[in-house]
């Protein structure tokens, strides 16, 4: 309960705070020489708002702190009944009111803090289309979505998560068009987090995930609202973690994976060739070192013989059998990615120009690889960045398959192919089968898989995805 | 789940040890066998084999231009077998012999006489030998004396032989193809490969000399089932294709007929040859029974195109044209007959595959001759009847000759 004695409060509120720095507590009286006192905590709050809106009105114009709401100049003021409830809006960045004699306090919000401006993103750069991304603000974050959806059907639901951070969380979804048995097994997961902080979106993934073990994501992330934003139009839930520029939606399909926001502002026939591209590039990242391998030590025979003759040429003099060239090849590239990503730029050339002539020119002088090796090891290294989803999955089947390859031969990279196929059509995201609309299949929603038709021929939503209604358009206009 | 897991790894275990997959080699510990040459003497097979070493030209040394012609290397094994013979090459040489990437097989004339069908069993015994592997004859001389010249590489002897269809005057006949006539006892015509002396002159000396041999493969090696009875010469082969039809896009030259350039008062009409391209063609054999006895038509029908004229004819005259293709008809007839003369008169075998025809037309006549089949074709008789016609006279510019004469 909040005391009526000012300093009483004070005390208690300091104590609760454990005497901490940034707590300001600011005594004074009003014109009608009231005791008045303002908590907030320092560097939360918009100073000149506070000075101007608040205390300059209290000081000059206030007669009885019953007429609060006439005098100062602030559009959100609530009462606190409870000093558990002042605390949390102290918390939350709110100014605290206290009056003499009054057994509540005032929360005004005249929140505001230093944040990051909306860039464009670094991870998902577009030509064409949207560029501006998420930020680190779960408020900005949602106007972002909220000024591309205007439509009252569009619903935030908040959540806190986090015993010690309190990290707000919001779901967002387009009532009518969200499947209501995906948005219900979703709260019911959401339920059931506990965790001490939230500091990035991942945290809530990996809570709510359907493949914890496996290294398929079944949940999509993203720094663009465009990109959310379509997703919520086809009846997806995002899920905005505050302090976190990445935004999630679920349910997640593979073909996600291949998609980017820029096929959707090109011409299809140019959007499908990239779709096309970025397949072959997904299946060269991952098995071209594999197949190498096995073609070069178990099938000799498939290769072609002037191609052959030329391997075999390189391959003289190299102490390593194919195998360990490979691992070794690999291994060092993984290196001079993992040191070139997070260095600062400056040393970050030094690095790509060293490790890339190291690599790839006195490795093979020194007779050390050959340089055929070199090749199949950069291409692949290349084509991984083709679709950045799918980078974790590929890296480490890469070596998967290097071992497959080096072990059994082509035998062992059409296992593992077999098994990875079978492993990715038992993935269910949200009850959504992951390899939709391939297994299983559904004509409808092949126009929008490999090839992307153009937009005038989707006339319903991704099945299981959205809800029962799924048209998108009325039917007189359908082609 | 652990139910699912078990089986799947069962499936691929069994499937892995069954199929007995498992054995890796490097690229670099394998001699890569490009060309293999098959003789015999005193009783032993002697497999000579062209290897493509890389030793010499290893990444190391870049300066070496890749692929010269010393880093080719020639390794010979004795023994009872071919296997044999393959594998007592590694007593003399560091690799193991790798026998996919064979292209070319040589057999020694005096092997191919005495009979390769013992030999060629292997070849496709093998699992690592290549069926599309090219068989050659070596024409009047030693398989191996083949090998060895020293502006031999990889594949010089390769692309000799898949540019036959250019003049049709030699045959490229697989090992599978052979093995698939050997059951019919026909076509069974494997190119020739001949060492010949090439004129060189030594501008030092001021003289003509025969200083380096040469490859030619010209003509055709006529085997019955498995023993060489002689060759087709270079013009024999273009009749025997055309009997075969196998033409592609060779040539056809012959005589200008003189009535066609009466009248034309020309710079120059020592020209006697014409030359004719051939686009398309295609050969039915049809046989009839004439008198109690096989007679064999043979209908060409060919399309060309002229390519070379030498006697300034006045070619937009229908007249002219019709002439031309009458006398390239004559001169089809003539290779024909040439073929025919030979396998008819002097191999006294089909190898044109003729017994074929004969049994899907008159299965009881069939049955009657071919217990002695080769005698009863050495003596049939045969029309042919060609039909050439020539879509395009292929005359870009007026030649000088006609522009001198008509001044």
């Amino acid at each position: 309960m909040i005391s009526k004695n000012i300093n009483d409060n004070k005390n208690r509120i300091r104590y609760l705070f454990g005497n901490s720095s940034d707590l300001v507590f600011h005594q004074f009286e009003t014109l009608s020489e009231t005791g008045a006192m303002v908590v907030y905590i320092n560097g939360l709050v918009d100073k000149s708002a506070l000075n101007d809106s608040i205390i300059r009105p209290l000081l000059e114009d206030l007669i009885s702190p019953y007429d609060i709401k006439s005098t100062i100049y602030i559009s959100e003021i609530k009462e606190a009944k409870t000093l558990k409830d002042a605390v949390d809006s102290i918390i939350d960045g709110h100014v605290l009111l206290f009056f003499e004699n009054f057994d509540y306090a005032f929360i005004m919000n005249i929140c505001r803090y230093e944040k990051r401006s909306i860039q464009e993103s670094s991870s998902e750069q577009v030509i064409r289309g949207p560029k501006e991304s998420f930020i680190e603000d779960l408020y900005v974050n949602r106007t972002l979505i909220r000024r591309k959806i205007r439509n009252q059907n569009l619903i935030f639901e908040d959540y806190i998560f986090g015993r010690q951070t309190n990290t707000k969380v919001s779901i967002c979804y387009i009532k009518g068009i969200v499947n209501d048995e995906i948005l219900a097994e979703l709260k019911a997961r959401l339920n059931t987090i506990d965790i001490d902080g939230v500091i990035d979106s991942h945290y809530i993934e990996e809570h709510i995930e359907d493949a914890p073990r496996s290294l398929v994501a079944t949940i999509y992330d993203t720094e663009k609202p465009d990109v959310v934003v379509g997703k919520l139009l086809e009846g997806r839930i995002g899920i905005i973690c505050d302090g976190s520029p990445v935004v999630l939606t679920l349910p997640r399909l593979f073909i996600e994976d291949l998609m980017t926001a820029e096929d959707y502002y090109l011409r299809p026939q140019f959007a499908t060739y990239l779709r096309v591209m970025r397949v072959v590039a997904f299946f060269a990242s991952m098995m071209l070192i594999g197949t190498y391998i096995a073609i070069a030590t178990f099938h000799q025979e498939m290769i072609p013989t002037k191609l052959l003759l030329s391997i075999a040429t390189q391959r003289e003099g190299v102490p390593l059998p194919a195998f360990l060239e490979g691992v070794l090849m690999l291994i060092f590239f993984e290196f001079l990615k993992e040191a070139g990503l997070r260095l600062p730029k400056p040393i970050n050339t030094t690095v790509a120009l060293v490790g890339g002539l190291v690599i790839g020119q006195a490795s093979v002088d020194a007779g050390l690889v050959s340089g055929f090796m070199i090749i199949v090891v950069a291409a692949s290294g290349i084509t991984e960045f083709v679709n950045l989803q799918l980078r974790e999955l590929v890296v480490l089947y890469r070596f998967v398959f290097l071992f497959l390859g080096a072990l059994f031969g082509l035998y062992g990279i059409s296992s593992g192919s077999i098994i990875l196929i079978f492993h990715l059509v038992s993935i269910k995201s949200f009850g959504v089968p992951f390899m939709y609309p391939l297994a299983p299949y559904d004509k409808e929603g092949m126009k929008d898989f490999m090839r992307r038709s153009p937009l005038k021929k989707y006339n319903y939503r991704p099945k299981y995805i959205s809800s029962k209604d799924a048209r998108k358009r009325s039917a007189d206009n359908e082609e | 789940m652990k139910n699912r897991t078990f089986y799947i790894s069962l499936i691929l275990t069994v499937s892995l040890i069954l199929s007995s997959c498992s054995s890796s080699r490097q690229i670099d510990s394998l001699g890569i066998v490009i060309t293999m040459a098959v003789d015999m003497e005193d009783d032993e097979i002697i497999v000579t084999s062209q290897i493509s070493s890389s030793k010499e030209n290893a990444s190391t040394s870049n300066q070496k231009s890749a692929g010269s012609s010393s880093d080719i290397k020639y390794v010979q094994g004795r023994g009872k077998t071919v296997y044999d013979a393959l594998k007592n090459a590694s007593l003399n040489y560091d690799r193991e012999l790798f026998l996919s990437h064979n292209s070319i097989i040589i057999f020694g004339e005096e092997l191919a006489k005495t009979g390769i069908g013992d030999i060629i069993n292997y070849f496709s015994y093998d699992i690592g030998t290549r069926e599309t592997a090219y068989l050659l004859v070596a024409k009047e001389s030693k398989a191996y004396e083949i090998l060895g010249l020293s502006y031999l590489t990889d594949d010089y002897l390769l692309t000799l032989i898949e540019n036959a269809h250019l003049t049709a005057k030699t045959r490229n006949m697989t090992l599978v193809e052979y093995l698939r006539y050997y059951f019919y006892s026909h076509g069974l015509v494997p190119g020739v490969v001949q060492l010949t002396d090439k004129m060189e002159i030594d501008y030092e000396k001021k003289e003509k000399s025969p200083t380096r041999k040469v490859l030619d493969i010209t003509g055709g090696a006529a085997f019955y089932k498995d023993r060489l009875q002689g060759y087709y010469s270079g013009e024999e082969m273009i009749g025997f294709n055309f009997l075969i039809d196998e033409i592609k896009r060779n040539p056809i030259v012959f005589e200008t007929p003189d009535e066609l350039t009466q009248g034309s008062k020309l710079f120059s009409t020592r020209g006697r040859y014409t030359t004719i391209n051939i686009l398309k063609s295609k050969t039915k054999l049809n046989m009839e029974v004439r008198d109690e006895k096989p007679h064999l038509i043979v209908d060409v029908n060919m399309r060309g195109t002229i390519v070379e004229e030498t006697k300034g004819l006045n070619l937009s005259d229908e007249s002219v044209r019709l002439g031309i293709e009458d006398a390239c008809s004559k001169q089809i007839e003539k290779y024909i007959d040439m073929a025919m003369y030979k396998a008819q008169k002097e191999f006294k075998i089909d190898t044109f595959g003729i017994g074929i025809v004969l049994h899907r037309e008159y299965p009881e006549v069939w049955k009657e001759v071919s217990k002695n089949w080769n005698e009863v074709f050495s003596d049939i008789d045969y029309s042919v009847n060609v039909k050439t016609s020539i879509i395009r006279t292929g005359v870009i510019d007026l030649p000088i000759n006609i522009i001198k004469g008509r001044e």
